[in-house]
């Protein structure tokens, strides 16, 4: 996935930190290439509302998708693989316990712990 | 989630199947083996030729989980039902399989073994605070707490040792031998 943004080094910054590298740099863009899906707020890059709008909207995303919702842009990968995990009645039960708490959907918590196990396993964070 | 695995009645059978199995039953000829995940014995294990081999798989029975010939032995698992279908993108799905390789494994399988594995911690970890904040709702504004001070038998006491371990007693009464009830007129919480 190929990101194209705004110069900023906040942003640059964030996006480093989930394993993007820099492609192409110069006085007015950054172009990173990375895999992960990432999420940044207006307060991670300081910025006002408008600003922030300004900002997403000149960000290009190639082989990925960009959400802006309020103040929070979501870049993400296109999903296009299905993995199918057989649980048992205990294992589901224990998912459903700690979606619960995390207030998130059972495939958001099993996507979230295994790209992160495996980016740790990769020494990629 | 519990499976039960009736075998025949062999010593060198119940030699291997005890080492990860609770034996819950037993009769003339067969013996009731209680398993909870997922296990793998090879053949070489049980000491059997492979026409022994065969007849113990044919001959075991499983409720509530499955048993499975592989190459090398014999495997067991709790029966899984549900079914979660989780989207991932193309490198990301790239990377799972190329690691589940590296174990020797299915991606599917390793993804839930991963993901188990972190989620179990993640559940001790929360009901490890939770036992942590009860003791601290019990024993009130007391810091240093000894080991053996408190005798609330609702607190588990490896949480204690964790947390009080080596410290002098502050709370106001000493306890002279581990395990004697504190005085009445202290006014300990005793309200779990």
């Amino acid at each position: 996935m190929r990101v194209t943004a705004p110069k900023n080094e906040t942003f640059k910054k964030l996006m480093s930190e989930v394993a993007y590298r820099i492609l192409k740099e110069d006085d007015f863009q950054t172009v990173l290439e990375g895999m992960f899906s990432v999420e940044v707020s207006s307060e991670d890059l300081k910025m006002r509302p408008k600003e922030f709008k300004r900002f997403c909207d000149a960000v290009i995303v190639e082989d990925g998708k960009k959400v802006r919702k309020g103040n929070l842009l979501i870049i993400g990968p296109y999903r296009t693989r299905q993995l199918r995990v057989r649980l048992s009645d205990e294992e589901y039960e224990k998912l459903k316990q700690c979606a619960k708490m995390r207030m998130c959907s059972l495939s958001f918590l099993f996507r979230g712990t295994l790209l992160s196990a495996i980016a740790k396993r990769r020494e990629l964070w | 989630m519990t499976y039960y695995v009736r075998a025949p009645k062999d010593e060198r059978v119940d030699a291997v199947f005890s080492r990860a199995f609770k034996k819950i039953g037993e009769g003339e000829r067969q013996v009731i083996y209680e398993g909870r995940i997922d296990v793998e014995f090879p053949q070489a294990m049980f000491g059997f030729s492979d026409d022994e081999f065969r007849k113990l798989c044919r001959s075991v029975r499983v409720e509530g989980g499955i048993k499975r010939r592989t190459k090398e032995g014999i495997r067991f698992a709790p029966l899984r039902r549900k079914v979660l279908t989780v989207r991932l993108s193309e490198d990301e799905y790239r990377l799972l399989v190329e690691d589940a390789r590296e174990v020797g494994l299915e991606a599917s399988r390793w993804a839930r073994n991963l993901v188990m594995s972190l989620v179990e911690q993640y559940l001790a970890m929360e009901l490890k605070k939770k036992a942590m904040q009860e003791i601290r709702a019990v024993c009130g504004e007391c810091k240093y707490w000894t080991g053996g001070g408190c005798n609330n038998p609702a607190i588990p006491r490896q949480y204690l040792r964790e947390v009080y371990s080596g410290r002098r007693s502050e709370c106001g009464y000493k306890v002279e031998k581990q395990g004697a009830n504190p005085p009445e007129e202290q006014g300990r919480s005793t309200g779990l």
